[in-house]
């Protein structure tokens, strides 16, 4: 029983990544699309953490090298990385919006459909 | 009509079946075994006397990764200078319309806005340059230290006027800080090579464990990270917020 909670943070994970999927399919609007991929993206830095959580684990951080085992470093490395490139593709997609929006009057992905058709 | 709505139900169920899969093949969390993880925190002190074990990831043991994500960030940074710019050029003549109908004044901040945001300009700067230099000794590094140096004139253009803004951030002065950011971190790699050993081998001295200037290379490359993490992210919300500034610098002018 113990065990079936350790699964708990991957599915948060995955609950995440429904709702962020949820969104992206039922929007409406670009911009909201883009903040549902994020919303998808953030799935990616519960489950990198959930895999590098250790019991019991200090942060990687120490002076010698510890008795016990720390967090996973790794994957803190990973997810750092995640959140720098989320950062700056996420500001390409909002330039690309901006973009679609000069060019199209529109932010309704179903009506920029439709209008090209 | 009806495939075209079971089409994104197949995917999603398709999904749920990967995902499901990929779960229960995942050690539970708190009981997962990494070797690499195991025998990195062993050495990360010994070997380059870094304190902070993902510092040592990112700026040693998996340099290269941090320097493709470099890569990323120059290249969607580019590409969002570039879109926006476009954009700009075709819709000047709007703008300059738009600017001669509205007539509103600026009005500046208060004083005590603009006293408590010098104050938190000020701890930006120092937390952030702290971050940046310190990732070898604590949590942090260039990438943390970057975004935060790169808030601060933000923060500057809220309580402050656009003209400040442009003062410090002088026209091509920030991406010419991205470029040196990231040729800096590769002329770092190169010192490896200089030393007939891989790109981005640490061969710069190791010091004292705890010290500033200690742990090679990850220093040099925190800082260059930060430099270029931070000019990269004014740079475009400077690109983003262009029009706005632009408005503001009329109205303080009139």
């Amino acid at each position: 029983m113990n065990d079936l909670f350790r699964f708990f943070p991957y599915a948060a994970a995955i609950w995440v990544l429904a709702c962020g999927l949820w969104g992206v399919m039922t929007s409406r609007n670009l911009v909201h699309l883009v903040i549902c991929l994020s919303v998808v993206e953030s799935a990616s830095y519960v489950l990198l953490l959930a895999v590098g959580w250790r019991d019991n684990g200090a942060a990687p951080y120490f002076v010698s090298p510890p008795g016990g085992q720390p967090v996973d470093p790794i994957v803190q490395a990973l997810m750092l990385t995640d959140v720098v490139i989320e950062a700056t593709v996420f500001a390409l997609l909002l330039a690309l919006v901006l973009k679609i929006h000069e060019r199209a009057g529109t932010l309704d992905p179903i009506k920029l459909r439709t209008e090209r058709g | 009509m009806r495939a075209r709505a079971l089409a994104p139900l197949a995917g999603l169920a398709g999904l749920a079946l990967a995902l499901g899969l990929a779960i229960v093949r995942l050690p539970p969390s708190g009981r997962g075994k990494s070797d690499v993880a195991t025998s990195l925190v062993q050495r990360a002190v010994p070997e380059v006397h870094a304190m902070d074990a993902v510092s040592a990831v990112n700026f040693d043991y998996r340099s290269v990764d941090t320097l493709g994500e470099e890569y990323i960030l120059f290249a969607s940074v580019l590409g969002a200078a570039t879109l926006l710019r476009r954009q700009r050029d075709e819709r000047e003549d709007e703008a300059d319309a738009r600017e001669r109908t509205m007539g509103a004044r600026f009005s500046r901040a208060s004083d005590a806005v603009r006293i408590f945001g010098a104050a938190v300009v000020f701890l930006m700067v120092i937390v952030g340059a702290y971050f940046a230099a310190n990732g070898q000794l604590s949590p942090g590094g260039g990438f943390q230290g970057g975004v935060i140096l790169a808030s601060a004139p933000l923060v500057v253009f809220f309580v402050s006027d656009a003209r400040t803004l442009r003062r410090i951030t002088p026209g091509h002065m920030v991406p010419v800080a991205e470029a040196v950011g990231i040729s800096g971190f590769i002329l770092i790699g190169f010192a490896g090579v200089a030393h007939s050993r891989p790109f981005l081998t640490n061969v710069l001295p190791l010091g004292r464990t705890g010290d500033l200037l200690s742990a090679g290379t990850i220093f040099a490359l925190s800082v260059s990270v930060a430099l270029a993490v931070a000019s990269g992210l004014l740079h475009l919300a400077l690109e983003f917020m262009h029009d706005a500034i632009e408005r503001r610098l009329a109205r303080e002018k009139a």
